[in-house]
């Protein structure tokens, strides 16, 4: 009993310093999120339950917007489910990576990762530091409710809130930057990531932004594939 | 929104988001996979950043209300990355974005 609170105090300062600057991103995010929700008619405890639920924050996003428009629930539930089908791509790339955790333990972990939860502990696997089970999902819940509580509250304080959006969004911004920083390690995650770029661009030019982040990441896989292939050849 | 509406936006989303979560790894994980599926797994996090982060800073309308409005977060998201390649801080580079946005958004 002693081992195992000792082992859960020595996580939570290691895990507190990678989590806080996300956690504080997702405050200003949340509220944000938070009031926008309130004005599409949802209150604190709906939100609540949407944020804690596996719903990503561009997709609460999308969700205000798209009923704020007047899109009937039809159209809006597919858009959803389009931009946030990424997550299956989050969760294979995270599959081998979590080979050595239970499948018990594998699962709970990708039940409850956030965006920026999945690119801390994959890095964290990636570069074979002592990151247990214990961290990967103590990271996830303090951010899953981090966000959740910050979203609550958004909707609580409603419009009364004067928070900046496009300066909140753009420290979600900054901290993609950075986790996609982490992942240009050669030339040919350099391609992938540039043509994922363009793709996006590319999707949202041919009318087709409610999916353009998976179908980007997609084509930004195969560029990488034919780049290794190429340079293979070339060798 | 009634609270109908929120359920049925609420159960279908979250079921679908779960599936996408849950599945990948109930049927990958423990699994040799064939090398070219695993290079492929291997480039999914540079694709995905680097799509949300086009989705966050690029749109055909990007420019309509001028050029500077559009180039200015291009502007901090290159400090952003300068910050990245120096500090390997995520601390840094949230700070020294948001700073860099506000400061440009005031020229």
């Amino acid at each position: 009993m002693v081992s195992v609170t000792k082992n859960r105090s020595s996580v939570f300062p290691e895990i507190l310093a990678v989590a806080w600057p996300v956690m504080l991103s997702y405050v200003a995010v949340g509220l944000a999120c938070g009031v926008l929700a309130d004005q599409a008619g949802m209150n604190g405890p709906e939100c609540f339950l949407l944020s804690a639920t596996y719903l990503s924050g561009s997709g609460q996003f999308m969700i205000s917007n798209l009923w704020l428009q007047g899109t009937p629930i039809a159209s809006l539930a597919i858009s959803v489910c389009a931009v946030s089908s990424r997550f299956a791509l989050y969760s294979a790339s995270l599959a081998p990576a979590l080979a050595r955790f239970s499948k018990r333990e594998s699962l709970a972990i990708a039940s409850t990762y956030t965006e920026e939860a999945y690119g801390i502990t994959l890095g964290k696997l990636a570069e074979g530091s002592s990151w247990s089970f214990r961290h990967a999902f103590t990271l996830d819940i303090i951010l899953l409710l981090t966000w959740s509580v910050s979203v609550a509250a958004g909707a609580v304080i409603g419009s009364a809130a004067n928070i900046p959006t496009a300066v909140a969004s753009f420290a979600m911004t900054s901290l993609f930057i950075y986790l996609l920083s982490g992942q240009l390690k050669d030339r040919t995650s350099v391609v992938v990531a540039l043509a994922a770029a363009l793709s996006v661009f590319l999707a949202k030019c041919a009318g087709a932004a409610g999916a353009a982040v998976p179908i980007a990441a997609l084509v930004g896989v195969a560029a990488g594939l034919i780049a290794a292939a190429v340079r293979r050849d070339q060798a | 929104m009634s609270t109908t509406d929120f359920l049925v936006i609420w159960l279908v989303c979250s079921a679908f988001i779960f599936c996408c979560r849950v599945l990948p790894v109930a049927l990958l994980q423990g699994r040799s996979l064939p090398p070219r599926v695993e290079e492929a797994l291997s480039y999914i996090p540079a694709a995905v950043f680097a799509a949300l982060v086009a989705n966050d800073l690029l749109s055909p309308t990007m420019f309509a209300s001028g050029v500077w409005p559009g180039l200015m977060p291009l502007l901090a998201s290159a400090v952003v990355c300068l910050i990245a390649a120096k500090t390997k801080s995520m601390l840094w580079c949230c700070v020294g974005g948001i700073a860099a946005y506000i400061v440009l958004s005031l020229l």
